[in-house]
């Protein structure tokens, strides 16, 4: 037998309550008050008739109170009975279910170790006490990512494999390095979710303390950004738990601010497992906030990627402190990767990119220029200097650098000057390497050859288009490619509206009406007015006054129906007009990609753009890249999303070699085999779940030629895990208002108590009932005993 | 209170009316066996018995020491838990008066001292006067 609050059980406390209705009935005794009377044989004689009686009832009396007080007592002291004496309550066992946190932010190194040590210290606790209790006790181990990995499994089964085709289990083939320096974390599937043994309902026993003993010691913290609320969600679901039992949970975790950014959702599932009985504890496993550096954003700015030719990454640092950070130096460097092999990649430094200064909570943002000489997939590493959390200091992007990025230019007269023009634009000469190679092609060449390789397509002189080719260019703009139209005077704006138009239905931006002579009569200004806040004018033209576009003259242009407005839907703007106004150049949002419709000729027919004005080159090599984003190969995943790559069923082998990064330089391979897509019937899909750790994967593919294509992916970790404010005491109480919970810092917390581990009257309604039917016969005794005054007045 | 009454009848041998009034806290068989022998000796005789109203209804409360008047005695009690008690011993001691002097041939009154006296006397007389004419 044992209380929770033993301090209300010292002597000092219950010798003087459980006296108390004794002392109080003497001290009554001695505060009467004195009557002069002379009728006192009456009163004798009474007094002599009830005397035993009367003294029955006073001594039940004092009893009844006592016995109250002493039961209000051992409620508020929180009375544990123990194992023999509980079973006449219904209580026996007690279960422990720890639910520890093992996010990244729980990689945050202090003097003692990560935080995540400190985590793992609490469970043996725990485990080591309910160990030592006189009860019997069980107990259940869920970590944070155990649990989000299991909601994820639920998700992706319920998606992509709703019936039996499910692929063919994971097989390590080819373990290129000695699998025993390998972490479980790093071949774990779903990303970073360890496969250690699980703790489940296991009765705590000695064999218990060992086992646990031996499994924590390869206990790591993972690179994922998992909350608390997929593992609160698993107890009274996954985790049931008895009804003849105590449930115990104690919530193992750093609390960072970021981590209850949805404190309703917690709260409701807080409030849920109250309501299923179990005691609720947080052990913080973190006292102060050290500050943090993270690499939050790292990718190549979308263009052209050709080989030799100059491209732009863009990179992002945050300083998650409290304190401004200055004269920060980020260092890089990059690997390069041959196309069509898997040979020793050979790494460059690149130069540091420096910043300033960052303030607190800020992020910074500086683009930096590499150039790689060779097509393929190259690797860029962004690393910070080491600082209490290591993992995101590190950062990584692919850049698929082609031999040269395809344009297609689509003419609709043969040898057109117009056609020669832009291709030279696109591609001036030798010296002048922009990396794009320009094709001429007849119309009849968007129906007959697919057109996702190419990275943007220009229409010229085209007077008609059949419906095969108009579905083509639907197509290709609504996948993330990008076209644009040139007016002219073989342009019928019948077919525009009809075919590409199409009531809005099409990627064409805005009907047409009929070519006009721009009026340089009635309004001053240049000829063509571009929108310098639009990325294809602002890098180049933005912000300077640029006296070579004022040299632009229109002569003619295509007008739009009058009283025809862009559409509120942000899908459609105005980038550039003539002189008075009428739009010029037009884009549209269709679907992935874009359409820029051009209302004047290519060639300096209609203008004098294209004839020796340095802008007009300038403004088409703007105007592809742009329109080329939407096909630019990103390969960014975050740490813990399934790789998945598709590829045509007819040129490779279905079996499909994932390379992992590993601790170190290790690498670790393993092969998945690949099923029919679900969305298209010429593609197999591969995905490989082991995403665990940060740094650059491999997909091996094995044409059936023999010959091999490697496709590679940057993994990162989530950027928000990297804020490592913590959550006060006070905070989580004021985020979860009304639920129940007791705070314990680890360093203070020994694990459960002897009145943790026993059956608790005071979470027994039925010890209340007794107490105020205790409280009714005490008052009932009071009254018989003439201790209350009579109902009806009179008395003195 | 019997030994006053019997030098009563000594003192007057000859018939009259005697009125008593009284608390009656005495020891009743002396008390009838006075009234008796006045009624031998011919007196008309007429008991008005006084008594206080917290005497005949007993309304304390509360922790009480009661300390005796005519006795030594004293009592500390809860006045409420022996009221029950009081007031059957209180009946059956004026049931006893009543039949002494009914016995007797006694007029009784009893009268609370928050009645007035005279007022208590003229309806007892006058109650009397009344049976007289009756008969």
């Amino acid at each position: 037998m044992s209380f929770i609050q033993s301090a209300l059980t010292s002597w000092w406390i219950v010798v003087p309550l459980l006296s108390a209705p004794v002392i109080i009935h003497l001290i009554n005794l001695l505060r009467h008050k004195k009557v002069k009377w002379a009728a006192m044989e009456f009163l004798l004689a009474s007094q002599k008739r009830n005397r035993n009686y009367i003294r029955f009832k006073q001594l039940l009396l004092l009893l009844a109170r006592m016995a109250a007080l002493a039961l209000i007592l051992l409620l508020l002291a929180g009375l544990v009975l123990p194992d023999q004496w509980s079973k006449m309550f219904g209580g026996s066992k007690v279960h422990h279910v720890v639910l520890l946190d093992d996010s990244y932010s729980t990689q945050d190194r202090h003097d003692d170790g990560t935080v995540f040590d400190r985590g793992v210290e609490v469970v043996r606790n725990i485990v080591g006490q309910a160990a030592a209790q006189p009860t019997e006790q069980a107990f259940s181990l869920v970590r944070f990512s155990e649990a989000a990995r299991r909601e994820s499994d639920v998700q992706n089964n319920a998606i992509s494999n709703p019936v039996d085709d499910a692929p063919e289990p994971t097989q390590p083939v080819d373990a290129v390095a000695d699998d025993n320096q390998t972490s479980d974390t790093d071949a774990s599937p779903a990303g970073g979710a360890p496969e250690t043994e699980t703790f489940r309902r296991r009765r705590v026993n000695d064999a218990l303390l060992v086992e646990l003993e031996n499994s924590t010691k390869s206990f790591e913290p993972t690179n994922l950004p998992a909350d608390p609320l997929e593992a609160l969600k698993s107890i009274g679901h996954d985790l049931a738990l008895g009804e003849d039992e105590k449930t115990v949970v104690y919530l193992v975790s750093d609390f960072r601010r970021n981590q209850w950014s949805n404190p309703d959702v917690l709260a409701q599932e807080l409030a849920r497992i109250r309501e299923l009985g179990a005691e609720i504890h947080f052990v913080s496993t973190v006292d102060n906030r050290q500050a943090n550096l993270a690499v939050t954003d790292l990718r190549p700015v979308p263009g052209v990627h050709a080989a030799g030719v100059p491209l732009e990454v863009e990179v992002e640092v945050t300083n998650f402190s409290s304190e401004p950070i200055r004269d920060l130096n980020l260092q890089l460097a990059s690997q390069t990767n041959a196309a069509d092999s898997r040979g020793e990649p050979q790494s460059y430094s690149l130069p540091a990119v420096a910043f300033d200064a960052i303030a607190p909570g800020q992020s910074l943002r500086k683009t930096f220029r590499v150039t790689f000489q060779t097509a393929g997939d190259h690797q860029v590493v962004a690393r910070l200097d080491a600082d209490a959390l290591e993992v995101d200091n590190e950062r990584y992007a692919v850049v698929r650098v082609l031999p040269e990025a395809p344009v297609l230019i689509v003419d609709g007269l043969v040898d057109s000057y117009a056609g020669k023009l832009l291709a030279l634009a696109l591609s001036p000469a030798q010296r002048v390497r922009t990396g794009l190679s320009p094709r001429i092609e007849a119309p009849s060449f968007l129906r007959e050859n697919p057109l996702a390789g190419f990275q943007t397509i220009f229409l010229l002189n085209i007077r008609s288009l059949s419906d095969d080719e108009v579905r083509a260019l639907n197509s290709y703009v609504a996948e993330g490619g990008g076209v644009v139209y040139f007016a002219g005077e073989d342009t019928s704006a019948d077919f525009v509206n009809k075919q590409l138009y199409a009531d809005g239905q099409g990627f064409f931006p805005a009907p047409l009406r009929a070519p006009v002579y721009l009026d340089t009569s009635s309004q001053a200004g240049p000829d063509l007015q571009v929108d310098l806040t639009h990325p294809i004018f602002a890098k180049t033209f933005g912000g300077s006054r640029n006296s070579f576009l004022n040299l632009v003259l229109i002569d003619r242009y295509f007008s739009v129906p009058a009283g025809w407005k862009a559409a509120d839907d942000d899908n459609t703007q105005v980038i550039a007009t003539v002189r008075g106004g009428a739009p010029l150049m037009i884009e549209r949002k269709f679907g992935q990609g874009r359409a820029i419709a051009v209302l004047t000729t290519a060639s300096p027919d209609w203008n004098n753009w294209g004839r020796g004005n340095p802008t007009f080159v300038i403004t088409m090599l703007e105007l592809q890249s742009y329109l080329s984003a939407g096909r630019s190969f990103d390969g960014q995943l975050a740490v813990g999303s399934p790789l998945r790559i598709d590829f045509a069923r007819e040129m490779y082998d279905p079996r499909v070699a994932f390379t992992a990064p590993g601790r170190g330089a290790v690498r670790r391979t393993i092969e998945e085999k690949a099923i029919d897509s679900e969305t298209e019937s010429r593609l197999r899909e591969a995905r490989f779940t082991g995403t665990g750790r940060p740094g650059v994967y491999e997909a091996l593919l094995t044409r059936i030629d023999g010959e091999e294509d490697v496709r590679r992916f940057a993994v990162n970790v989530a950027t928000a895990e990297g804020d490592l404010e913590i959550s006060s005491p006070s905070d989580l109480a004021s985020s979860i208002d009304g639920v129940d919970f007791e705070y314990h810092r680890s360093a203070e917390f020994a694990g459960p108590s002897e009145s943790q581990a026993g059956f608790n009257v005071s979470e027994d309604w039925r010890f209340f009932i007794l107490l105020i039917l205790l409280l009714i016969g005490e008052q009932l005794l009071a009254y018989s005993a003439s201790f209350h005054p009579p109902l009806k007045g009179g008395s003195r | 209170m019997g030994t006053i009454l019997r030098k009563a009848a000594e003192t007057f041998p000859r018939r009259g009316m005697v009125i008593l009034i009284s608390d009656l806290l005495t020891e009743r068989e002396s008390l009838i066996k006075g009234l008796k022998l006045l009624r031998q000796r011919g007196h008309d005789v007429m008991v008005f018995h006084i008594m206080d109203d917290d005497e005949l209804d007993f309304p304390f409360s509360g922790p009480t020491r009661f300390e005796g008047l005519e006795l030594p005695e004293h009592l500390s009690c809860n006045p409420r838990a022996l009221r029950e008690g009081y007031m059957e011993a209180l009946e059956e001691y004026l049931d006893e008066i009543r039949r002494g002097c009914a016995n007797s041939a006694c007029d009784y009154a009893l009268i609370r001292t928050s009645a007035p006296l005279d007022a208590a006397l003229a309806t007892y007389l006058s109650n009397r006067l009344g049976m007289h004419h009756r008969n």
